[in-house]
């Protein structure tokens, strides 16, 4: 396949979004500005989500566990006292510590296994938070953790996770269309075809499934900024679910589905839920609804030639590229 | 502590473990046959489990009430069945997904129809209650009758694999579905029956266990993680791997709650991930 | 794969990733128009007073929730939503149960809806972040929960608990009873997280300073199903009295009946805490727990006039009987319409908070209770006895009464605050 037109409508499009994602502070009363850093960080840790499920066909089910852990390395450095700096590394050190363990639980695994395995190391991460409190201070949660100063006013805090989310959206797409991008959607299409052409599979992912905890590990220090708190259920099973919610609503693998996704999800859990109780009973049923009717989500419903969205490098079939969602899956080799 | 303790504490974990069971059972046979992986099954238990208390409540009858919410889940099981996973077959990881989202629904509805407070089935109605008591060791009778009851449960599925015509053809599909299907078996069918014998077994761990523990909106996502341990360690599609994986989880629990308890979800999930690093079909798995 | 292209793009990208990122952060110099203002600046008539509830309406304890919203309702409902020179409006927000959400609402409150103070959250985790937010933003927050730091190394001047006492606040004169009933050794089963680890502190530094012996502490998880095991640890115990500190959830049916299951319940005294015998409990055991006693900051069976017409009014209008955080709701309710009463000037953030201390509640629920320095109130305690009315209805009436019960017990406060917290290590004040 030929290199395709310069993708001048994607970036026309993607810096009127950031356009209007700064704007937003100078329009909107502050709450509205919380809201928007909450969906933002939101899209974050879908977007780590998506990363795997995306280009490499994982779905995992406990992201929110290695968010959790960042979030809760930073809080415990930060009522120790520790400087900001500190207080950085020591989540970043914990970030990849337990990304690590992940990726070597779930190296060996695809489809439905991955799920499971992701699914009891998030598990096993909620647990943690909630049982050793003398750490993490258990059901209630560690108290009065403070943003640095230049980021103590919640616009200014608005403008970093604007940042990051930029910084992220890059990182990924670059991630996805570079050669470790196309092995792992060779993975997704056939792992047996990727190990009998000679490439070392388990490496790989173990390589993706860390990429994708750092960007996991971001969301949860940002969120326990937002939040100057940090509880048990940061890292609790809706936690991960959620984000899994959000992509497949927005569009699996695709670039904008996390943020798509984040926004219905979080503006819905914190605006609708005002005015209409039964939230959750409709999330759910949007999400059966997205699934039945519409794999490719959002994104794939309303854009024809779609393949803009999603990462380049798929020769073999033109236009649309396939519903993320039917892996097929077979137990671990 | 003097045996008598330790018995106790082993006959909790069998308590436990015969619900686990019920439960694990019903997802390993439905993962096995039809590669689905319903995490929606947590929520066949709470439909069991809040339906059987509220009729038993209505019809003043224990046996009633455990009937009621067997068979309602399993209506809903063949809603799901049908109405859902038939629409996705073969597609993997949108039949889970869409499990995921059922999930939700049912335990949002559970929340409206039944309210936030816990129930047991002992508010409802009068309920065998009274305890084995022989010398300083005392033990509920219900318990005692929950693991004398599974086991029977279990007695039978294993007459039923083994020895039935309709046994040979589920584990003729576990085996080979494609096979199964070319030589004349509607195998759309058995799918469905299937999946409807799980969403009942759980639908009656759930019935039986609010007799046992008092049950809230989460309660279906409890059991359901639990079961999955048990599902990786015993083996996917096999429901002798279901009942050792039962036992062994049921038995955990309740020691590391004696020794413990702060570890409590790591030591059951850790096996967990432990086996499918190492053995990822589980002990007697067929998957 | 043209890796040249993959290094122009990377390139490209990299470029536009750094001079967006200066962008930005050179924007966090350029104030928006909203910025200056306090976001807790009330933007409304100053004849009306906003008041911001947050209370669970769904979630896992979505029934307290209710009942909280009925309490409040009740009064005013009662009295009418003029209090002085003020219209009392009141804005709902549910939490689910998640403190997340709580912090969410608790900014909606203040920041959109600019409420004049906020009332609850009731669980201990929502309330500490929410206290902590309100305490940043100057906005009065009249706490529901009974965590005990939130009136001790978390005490500030906008802070005052009106809907609860303190955890361990309740629980020492549970001690105390202990050992005047006689009993001079125990074993205590709580629930394994701040409020579990406040309600057994109590009891057991009262016990132990009376001069008992504790043998035994069983810690159970917050989220756990099943009791047994730990239940069965207890009735292999020899100890004169047993004392239970449950969160109020699944958890309390879950003790009340494992005890009768395992044999507990009639052959050992046992003591509970507020939650174990409260009136969601028992409506869901049942006469199994009859008998029971335990210490709370409120008896709906008490024959106190201002309790039992709180009661019967509450009864008659919803159909059951309150649970103690109805009582808390109402009893804040009638603290606002006190504090607004003779307010020339509308009262906000800490302003509030003295006129609510110094306010006169005639009728008050809770009683002869006044308010301590750290915002907590010291008032009474009651033993109570599960008992059958007569129509077949469970109530806790009470059996003793301690009067004037301070935060502190009988300790000194400057002391008891150099201690750490109670825990799992510091069990007790000796």
């Amino acid at each position: 396949m030929a290199v395709s037109m310069k993708p001048l409508g994607l970036t026309l499009a993607s810096a009127a979004g950031v356009a209007a994602l700064v704007a937003l502070p100078y329009v909107a009363p502050g709450y509205v500005v919380s809201i928007g850093a909450l969906v933002l960080i939101a899209a974050i840790l879908a977007s780590s989500v998506n990363m795997l499920a995306g280009d490499a066909g994982l779905v995992s089910l406990g992201h929110a566990g290695i968010a959790g852990a960042a979030g809760y390395g930073l809080a415990w450095a930060s009522r120790q006292g520790w400087d900001i700096g500190a207080q950085l590394l020591l989540a970043l050190l914990i970030t990849l510590m337990v990304s690590v363990v992940y990726a070597l639980i779930s190296m060996r695994t695809n489809g439905i296994f991955f799920l499971m395995i992701t699914l009891a190391a998030g598990m096993i991460c909620y647990g943690l938070a909630y049982r050793w409190s003398s750490v993490t201070g258990g059901d209630n949660g560690l108290v009065g953790i403070r943003r640095p100063e230049w980021v103590a006013e919640s616009w200014q805090f608005y403008f970093l996770c604007v940042a990051a989310f930029v910084v992220v959206t890059i990182a990924v797409r670059i991630f996805s269309n570079s050669p470790v991008g196309l092995v792992l959607r060779g993975l997704r299409d056939s792992e047996s075809r990727m190990v009998s052409l000679g490439y070392q599979v388990a490496a790989y992912k173990f390589w993706a499934v860390l990429a994708s905890g750092l960007v996991a590990g971001l969301a949860g220090v940002l969120t326990v900024w937002q939040m100057e708190y940090i509880a048990p259920n940061i890292a609790d099973f809706q936690a991960s679910a959620l984000p899994l919610i959000m992509i497949v609503i927005g569009g699996v693998g695709s670039l904008p589905g996390p943020a798509i996704g984040a926004v219905i999800v979080v503006l819905g859990q914190q605006v609708v839920s005002t005015y209409f109780e039964r939230w959750s009973l409709l999330l759910g049923l949007v999400f059966i609804a997205v699934v039945l009717f519409a794999p490719r989500g959002i994104v794939g419903a309303v854009t024809s030639s779609a393949s803009r969205w999603w990462p380049r490098g798929r020769t073999d079939s033109p236009g649309v590229p396939p519903t993320p969602l039917d892996v097929p899956s077979s137990p671990p080799q | 502590m003097g045996a008598a303790f330790y018995i106790q504490q082993v006959l909790n974990g069998l308590s436990f473990g015969a619900l686990l069971f019920l439960v694990a059972s019903g997802f390993t046979l439905v993962f096995g046959l039809m590669r689905v992986s319903n995490l929606a099954h947590g929520s066949f238990y709470l439909i069991g489990a809040f339906v059987g208390i509220v009729s038993a409540g209505f019809t003043r009858s224990f046996i009633l009430g455990v009937v009621a919410g067997a068979a309602t889940a399993a209506v809903v099981g063949l809603i799901v069945q049908r109405g859902l996973l038939r629409r996705l077959a073969n597609q993997e990881m949108a039949e889970v997904l869409v499990t995921v989202g059922v999930s939700f629904v049912i335990a949002d509805l559970a929340l409206v129809i039944f309210g936030g407070t816990p129930r047991s089935m002992g508010a409802a109605v009068d309920m065998p209650s009274g305890s084995l008591e022989i010398g300083g060791f005392s033990y509920p009778w219900y318990r005692l009758f929950v693991i004398v009851f599974t086991v029977l449960i279990g007695i039978m599925l294993y007459v039923v694999q083994n020895r039935t015509r309709i046994g040979a053809i589920v584990r003729a599909g576990v085996d080979n579905r494609e096979m199964t299907a070319a030589i004349g078996i509607r195998i759309n069918r058995v799918f469905t029956g299937v999946f409807i014998f799980g969403a009942l077994l759980a639908g009656l761990a759930g019935a039986i266990g609010s007799g046992v523990t008092s049950v809230n909106a989460s309660s279906g996502t409890e059991i359901l993680l639990y079961a999955m341990v048990v599902v990786i360690i015993g083996g996917l599609g096999s429901v002798t791997g279901a009942a050792v994986g039962a036992t062994a989880i049921g038995l955990i629990d309740a020691f590391t709650k004696v020794w413990i308890p702060e570890f409590a979800y790591f030591t059951v999930f850790a096996p967990m991930a432990i086996m499918l690093v190492v053995r990822p079909r589980g002990l007697f798995g067929k998957v | 794969m043209d890796h040249n292209l993959t290094r122009r793009t990377r390139r490209r990208a990299a470029v536009a990733v750094a001079a967006g990122a200066a962008a930005l952060l050179a924007l966090t110099a350029c104030a928006p128009p909203s910025a200056g203002q306090n976001p807790s600046d009330p933007g409304t008539d100053d004849s009306v007073f906003t008041v911001g509830v947050i209370a669970s309406t769904t979630g896992f304890v979505a029934a307290i929730g209710a009942d909280m919203n009925n309490g409040w309702d009740l009064f005013w409902e009662q009295q009418g939503t003029r209090a002085g020179a003020y219209e009392v409006r009141t804005i709902v927000e549910d939490d689910a149960s998640d403190s997340t959400t709580a912090l969410t609402k608790a900014r909606r409150l203040v920041e959109e809806e600019h409420v004049d103070i906020v009332v609850g959250p009731v669980l201990a985790n929502n309330s500490l972040a929410v206290a902590d937010y309100l305490a940043q933003e100057g906005v009065a927050n009249l706490s529901q929960t009974a965590a005990d730091d939130l009136t001790q190394r978390r005490a500030n001047d906008t802070l005052l608990r009106t809907g609860s006492l303190a955890a361990s606040q309740m629980t020492f004169p549970g001690g105390q009873y202990a050992y005047d009933e006689g009993y001079r050794t125990a074993a205590t089963i709580c629930v394994d997280y701040a409020f579990g680890w406040e309600s057994c502190g109590g009891f057991a530094s009262a016990f132990l300073d009376a001069g008992g012996s504790i043998s035994k502490q069983l810690w159970y998880p917050g989220d756990a199903t099943d009791l047994s095991s730990y239940v069965s640890q207890l009735s292999a115990l020899d100890v004169d009295v047993i004392f239970a500190g449950t969160a109020g959830g699944t958890d309390s049916s879950n003790f009340v009946r494992s005890a009768k299951d395992f044999g507990l319940l009639g052959s050992v005294p046992i003591i509970n805490n507020c939650c174990t015998t409260d009136q969601f409990i028992l409506q869901d055991v049942g006469d199994m727990a009859l008998g029971l006693t335990s210490v709370s900051m409120f008896a709906e069976g008490s024959d106190d006039p201002t309790i039992a017409a709180f009661v019967s009014a509450y009864e008659d209008k919803y159909g059951s009987l309150p649970s103690s955080y109805a009582l808390g709701m109402y009893a804040t309710a009638q603290l606002v319409a006190a504090a607004l009463e003779n307010a020339t000037e509308k009262p906000t953030g800490s302003a509030f908070i003295t006129a609510a201390k110094q306010a006169d509640v005639s009728d008050w629920v809770w009683g002869d209770a006044s308010f301590d320095e750290q915002g907590n109130m010291v008032g009474p305690v009651y033993v109570r006895t599960v008992e059958e009315r007569g129509d077949g209805t469970l109530w806790n009436a009470p059996i003793k009464t301690y009067d004037a019960v301070s935060q502190f017990w009988k300790y000194d406060p400057s002391a008891y605050l150099a201690n750490p917290p109670f825990s799992q290590e510091f069990t007790s004040q000796r």
